[in-house]
């Protein structure tokens, strides 16, 4: 392999040193993280982690999306990523892990200690492991950034959380308020409560792979604002459409960056103690309620 | 969660269930306090409904669960295995109401939701009319 040979076509616009000390984590690599991750491996990104459930293997209806293709039906998503990854960019250092973020927080916090990210990038496909991963990702200080394609691939959503601003619970509690992609008429299904097959979301390849290119442009834009090469996001939450949709995307290719503000006290990010303002004596409040149940 | 290990969010969750529903809610844990959960009992319709609130390993991100402490008739709807509540819209997506807000929301939601479930519930012990409309209506 010959590093300057590699990125001799893109050089003269993106200087590989630029992203080579950057490390990248991706929760999920399904249609969407996959394809994040291949492309900031060729903007010369040199540290990647790529996390996905254990036992997460490339199915025949994954292919049609996805960026590894039938030579790869079978194997651990994280592994034939890292595979595909590595005959692009063979100078990129690229760790997998299988890990359940939602049942395995310390598990969780324990990867992400010790890979020490400069970007986390959430790209897991339901609310729960968001929310999760988010959880733990604010207290590393890093960037988030995460992205969700809306049903049927009308468009989609890119978020970034930068340190001490809003982070995901708040950008979602946020836009529950403001946002309808569902319709409002639909009700509870209660025919499925316990929601035991995981749905994809349905969608073009096409439909997906333009809004993981915004959520690898943010990711770039982030390394490069960091150094000072350009100005920096002029929000954190990116809404793209694909097509037109009656109330939300006045056209196709439609684009709007927001600025969602930082939830005053919110549970998550927020201050210790958010509800009482304080946080002294939690010790006494556990045990005294604890003696109390007990008693 | 590790919701005892959370030792922020355990005091968040008890001072907001206690500020809202004081000592109607009762703080319970296992004797070695590595489980904690809330005991309530509903009142209303001349009746009352013992419940729990449990709080999953995954919580916050996920809402927690309401079981309800007695038995209920077999054909009693929205009610999920294990005598359990369906409280809340039970999918993955964002959706733009009836959704768990771990940014804002602790169990003490749960108990309002709790309420809700029960007054609907006497409606449909008397009606036989659930008062609630289901996705297949």
């Amino acid at each position: 392999m010959n590093r300057e040979e590699l990125f001799k076509r893109t050089k003269d616009v993106l200087n590989p040193e630029t992203t080579r000390d950057e490390r990248l984590v991706f929760f999920g690599v399904g249609s969407g993280g996959a394809r994040v991750a291949e492309e900031v491996a060729r903007f010369g990104v040199g540290n990647i982690m790529l996390v996905d459930r254990p036992e997460e293997r490339m199915e025949e209806h994954n292919i049609i999306r996805h960026s590894l293709g039938y030579s790869s039906l079978g194997a651990l998503k994280v592994g034939a990523l890292k595979n595909r990854i590595l005959d692009i960019n063979p100078d990129c250092n690229v760790e997998t892990q299988e890990l359940d973020v939602l049942s395995d927080r310390e598990k969780l916090k324990g990867v992400l200690g010790a890979f020490s990210p400069t970007q986390v990038h959430i790209c897991t496909d339901n609310e729960s492991s968001k929310h999760a991963i988010n959880s733990v990702a604010v207290s590393l200080d890093v960037p988030i950034l995460f992205a969700g394609v809306f049903d049927g691939g009308c468009g989609g959503e890119v978020g970034r959380v930068m340190p001490g601003a809003a982070c995901y619970a708040c950008m979602a509690s946020y836009l529950n308020r403001t946002v309808q992609i569902d319709s409002p008429e639909e009700t509870f299904d209660y025919t499925n409560p316990l929601n035991e097959e995981e749905k994809s979301t349905p969608a073009l390849n096409i439909d997906i792979a333009q809004i993981t290119l915004i959520q690898a442009r943010a990711a770039l834009i982030t390394i490069q604002a960091k150094h000072g090469l350009i100005s920096d996001l002029e929000g954190n939450y990116i809404l793209f459409g694909n097509r037109k949709v009656e109330g939300m995307f006045p056209r196709m290719l439609h684009s709007e960056i927001w600025d969602i503000p930082k939830l005053d006290n919110c549970f998550i990010c927020g201050e210790e103690g958010a509800l009482t303002g304080e946080n002294e004596g939690a010790e006494e409040i556990i045990a005294a309620a604890s003696a109390d149940a007990q008693g | 969660m590790s919701l005892i290990k959370n030792k922020e969010r355990l005091v968040l969750e008890y001072s907001a269930m206690k500020e809202r529903w004081g000592d109607r809610a009762v703080w319970c844990c296992n004797s070695a306090r590595t489980k904690f959960w809330w005991d309530y009992t509903i009142t209303g319709c001349g009746n009352e409904m013992p419940i729990r609130i449990l709080y999953p390993e995954s919580y916050p991100s996920n809402p927690p669960t309401i079981r309800v402490m007695c038995d209920l008739p077999p054909s009693t709807p929205h009610l999920l295995p294990h005598n359990t509540m369906c409280w809340i819209y039970p999918g993955e997506r964002r959706r733009t109401n009836n959704k768990w807000d771990p940014a804002r929301d602790t169990a003490a939601v749960a108990v309002g939701a709790a309420h809700r479930w029960y007054m609907a519930f006497m409606v449909w012990i008397t009606t036989g009319r659930w008062p609630v409309k289901d996705a297949k209506d």
